[in-house]
């Protein structure tokens, strides 16, 4: 991932030709007895294998301006998650992908990063993480703003480990939710609080979504895609299938699923 | 900035890791200084007083080669699951993984730090120790760590692909345990098996520790500094390449 150096300065993100392959090198080879199984039975062909590999998306092209809330759309293992996680730079750098600004990528709302410590203690450690930029005083301010958001009172000097699913994505959606940024990326991202405060939530990330440049955004519901998105991809078949309005998104990706399962 | 940035991300994880373990414990930190020490203790107690071993200044000896060890091999074993344990943090968001590895290694190199300049104090009160060999010991720790985490990325990498290494490792470290200089000094290494300690990547950056505070002769600290870096240099750029070849791979096995 590197800067934009385009003379458009409304281009947050430009995403040219790119693959998204995996090497399955150690592919059905899970313990080292394995390999030596493997190695003993045909050494050389072990050796000179050829290794197979895992093509997720072909040759892809898209740019991302100012203002844009893009919505991708696609079935299980049609490379979403992979392609928002590489143009987080989560798989290193890649000359293909340039981002003009900061970034932000959410993929699970509900994790623990330490068990044994409190809420609001994990909410100091997500914040020093996300906001690693950030000055002191104002990740400070974010925990306390975070802490009071996510109402979990008492419970947020209780050891982690305790909480529920619900309770976890409380403070976890109140951090991350707190300040808007150039580049967001959410991947099912509503998913896990509870009814009452998703109501509250998807207040506060909508308003994040609002303020930050642009955003990714992953739902396999279509109609939150509808609602958040004013523009749609749809990845099929290793490809940007369609790439225009949401509503003629979501008709083509369920007409382009129905005829794929249709036996 | 990137700098900064990375080493909030590695001081909040290690000190999260730090309370983490010693939450609701009876001692706290005080549990990580008793282990090395309860370790010299007994070793000294058996080689030194049972065994008889002859070697001069044995705990002078002992503390530079065995505090060493405990350190690479506690590091080595915490972190070889390091990647699975957190995989909901590294699936959830962007953390780049070698922050854990490096967050880890502060938090075990801390373990070591504290007991071994405790146990120093101790030495110095009781037997004559090298004051030059002293002020070579950043050195010595930093070609100790560099190496430790070449072998960290190694290790936890391979984990990754394949399960067992963690078994692996255990055996390798008893193995080890046996054929590293470390309660017995390398001279009495007979001729003939003196290429299984030339070869031993742990010993590569003992062997400094040994030649600072033990037998402290500028020539042979030197030799010793030198293959310490060609063995660090090695396994660094080996730890590199298998990174970079196996990065992407990672979120797909962990």
């Amino acid at each position: 991932m590197s800067s934009i150096s385009t003379s458009n300065e409304s281009t947050i993100l430009k995403v040219e030709n790119l693959d998204i392959t995996y090497r399955l090198s150690f592919h059905g080879m899970r313990t080292v007895r394995d390999v030596f199984v493997k190695a003993l039975n045909n050494p050389v062909k072990l050796l000179f294998r050829e290794k197979p590999t895992l093509d997720l998306l072909e040759n892809l092209s898209f740019e991302l301006k100012k203002g844009e809330r893009l919505g991708i759309l696609g079935v299980n293992g049609s490379g979403k998650t992979s392609l928002c996680r590489t143009i987080a730079g989560m798989h290193g750098k890649n000359k293909k992908i340039k981002v003009k600004g900061s970034v932000r990528a959410i993929f699970d709302t509900s994790i623990v990063v330490q068990p044994e410590l409190s809420g609001a203690e994990n909410a100091w450690i997500l914040t020093n993480l996300l906001y690693d930029t950030y000055p002191k005083q104002e990740r400070e301010q974010i925990i306390k703003d975070a802490l009071e958001f996510s109402e979990l009172g008492e419970f947020a000097h209780t050891p982690f480990k305790h909480y529920s699913k619900g309770m976890k994505s409380r403070l976890f959606l109140s951090v991350v939710s707190a300040r808007p940024c150039d580049l967001l990326i959410l991947d099912e991202v509503f998913s896990g609080a509870d009814t009452f405060f998703n109501e509250k939530i998807t207040k506060r990330v909508e308003e994040m979504i609002r303020d930050s440049g642009a955003v990714i955004f992953i739902s396999h519901q279509p109609e939150l895609i509808d609602k958040v998105c004013n523009r749609v991809i749809v990845l099929h078949d290793k490809k940007i299938a369609f790439d225009g309005d949401p509503e003629k998104a979501v008709e083509f990706y369920l007409g382009v699923n129905r005829e794929g399962t249709a036996f | 900035m990137a700098m900064k940035s990375n080493f909030l991300k590695i001081y909040t994880l290690t000190l999260a890791d730090m309370k983490g373990r010693y939450r609701n414990t009876f001692a706290g930190f005080l549990w990580v200084m008793f282990n090395p020490i309860l370790m010299f203790v007994v070793h000294s107690l058996v080689f030194k007083h049972i065994l008889k071993l002859d070697v001069d200044r044995y705990f002078v000896f002992l503390l530079s080669g065995l505090l060493p060890w405990i350190f690479m091999t506690s590091a080595i074993s915490q972190t070889a699951h390091a990647f699975i344990t957190y995989r909901e943090v590294l699936m959830s968001f962007q953390i780049n993984p070698l922050s854990l590895l490096f967050s880890k290694l502060a938090d075990n190199f801390v373990n070591f730090i504290v007991p071994f300049f405790a146990l120093l104090l101790f030495v110095l009160s009781r037997e004559n120790v090298s004051v030059q060999g002293l002020w070579l010991l950043p050195i010595n720790m930093s070609l100790l760590l560099a190496m430790t985490l070449s072998l960290n990325v190694l290790v936890s990498t391979l984990q990754v692909f394949f399960r067992d290494i963690q078994y692996i490792i255990q055996f390798v470290f008893n193995f080890l345990y046996f054929l590293t200089p470390i309660f017995y000094p390398e001279d009495m290494v007979p001729q003939k098996f003196k290429f299984l300690v030339d070869l031993n990547p742990f010993y590569a950056v003992i062997k400094p520790f040994q030649k600072s505070l033990w037998n402290y002769e500028p020539q042979a600290l030197a030799q010793a500094l030198a293959t310490a870096a060609i063995f660090t240099a090695i396994m660094g750029a080996a730890s590199i390449l298998l990174w970079k070849r196996k990065r992407n791979e990672l979120y797909l096995y962990i």
